[in-house]
């Protein structure tokens, strides 16, 4: 094996397998900035159906890498999303890896 | 951990994750334009600089007079379109306007700006809570709210008791003779704010703000008013009006710019949507 594919490897098995998916690295991305996403805007932002992101939003809730919370605004039923501080921790863990690929790759 | 294979090809890093296969760069990229794109959506910050702007022009008339506290006060207009005036700094008082002691003039002033700030305060955040619900993203500004409202509170509470504390850092009548300081305390809560929405540009603003107040509170604008050769619009019962004209004029310029800006980027936004669709 080469020092390049060597090192690529390296930083490869650093990356989280539940957030290095580009559905869930955009929900763990539009969470970061804001307080709380309500699930509507998520679906929109990212176009995806509302079973697909659902089932993603399952999997960073049952990795405690999201919360959710089901509330009433009036009498219209509202979810809202968060990052929790592990998502947050696993974002950039994932971005900084990410980077450092590139920066690999682009000596 | 992963279970992901990196291959170069064509000199791109490729990796693959189930099913879902991109550049490392390309994602990058969208990872930026995705938090891009939520930040345009959540961007609020040109109402509060709208609705303090109409506050500080609201406040004008209680500036008219104020003037009074330069007794001796007389200008001289040269041939050259300079003008030069003089008088002694007499101050008017009232807790968020001077230190020394209160009147009515600046006890007046200084209820108009703990009424209006607090109501500026209160509006903020019914907006920013209303924008929440209809874009769906909510947005942290309690810490914008507490350092404003934290800071005028203890600020009154200082200047009330100023005789017995006389803190040696605030102890600067020139600070407070022009009644103005209170737009000092208003742009912090702004800093704070624009730190809070994570805009380079609304920082920068905000720091311009915090020189423009700090400009108003410690120097006579009408001066620089002056030295357009307009000195002669310039009396002793209106020469405060300057100090607030600008700080004002400043706000609602950089409210109506934000909007258009934020307005722009909403579009784009809704415009590279329809080019998805």
């Amino acid at each position: 094996m080469t020092k390049i594919n060597q090192d690529v490897s390296d930083i490869t098995s650093t990356l989280d397998d539940v957030v290095h998916q580009r559905t869930r690295l955009g929900i763990l991305t539009v969470l970061h900035e804001a307080n709380k996403v309500e699930f509507g805007y998520l679906q929109e932002a990212l176009g995806l159906t509302g079973g697909n992101l659902s089932q993603h939003l399952s999997v960073l809730e049952k990795s405690g890498l999201i919360r959710i919370e089901k509330g009433y605004e009036g009498r219209r039923a509202r979810t809202w999303v968060s990052n929790t501080r592990a998502g947050t921790k696993a974002l950039r863990a994932e971005v900084t890896a990410l980077k450092a690929l590139v920066a690999r790759i682009e000596f | 951990m992963s279970n992901l294979t990196p291959t170069v090809l064509s000199g791109t890093l490729v990796c693959m994750a189930n099913q879902n296969t991109g550049s490392t760069e390309e994602l990058l990229v969208s990872v930026g334009t995705l938090r891009q794109r939520v930040r345009n959506d959540r961007h609020s910050f040109w109402f509060p600089l709208v609705v303090f702007g109409l506050i500080t022009l609201l406040s004008i008339p209680l500036y008219y007079g104020w003037p009074l506290l330069w007794t001796n006060f007389h200008c001289h207009h040269f041939a050259n379109r300079s003008t030069v005036c003089s008088g002694t700094l007499v101050s008017h008082g009232g807790v968020l306007t001077s230190g020394f002691s209160a009147n009515q003039l600046g006890g007046w002033l200084s209820l108009f700006w703990f009424v209006s700030l607090l109501f500026g305060y209160v509006a903020t955040i019914a907006f920013y809570r209303h924008r929440a619900v209809t874009v769906g993203l909510k947005v942290r500004i309690w810490p914008a709210v507490a350092v404003g409202l934290g800071l005028l509170i203890f600020v009154m509470l200082l200047q009330t008791y100023w005789h017995t504390i006389e803190p040696p850092f605030l102890n600067s009548g020139d600070f407070w003779a022009r009644g103005t300081a209170t737009l000092v305390i208003l742009s912090i809560g702004i800093v704070t704010l624009a730190a809070l929405e994570r805009s380079f540009w609304y920082l920068i603003y905000a720091l311009g703000f915090v020189f423009i107040a700090l400009l108003s509170s410690l120097y006579d604008v009408s001066n620089l008013v002056r030295w357009e050769g307009l000195g002669r619009f310039i009396t002793p019962s209106n020469q405060g009006i300057p100090n607030v004209i600008l700080p004002s004029l400043y706000l609602l310029i950089g409210g109506f710019v934000f909007w258009a800006l934020q307005h722009d980027a909403r579009v784009a936004n809704d415009d590279a949507e329809l080019v998805v669709e």
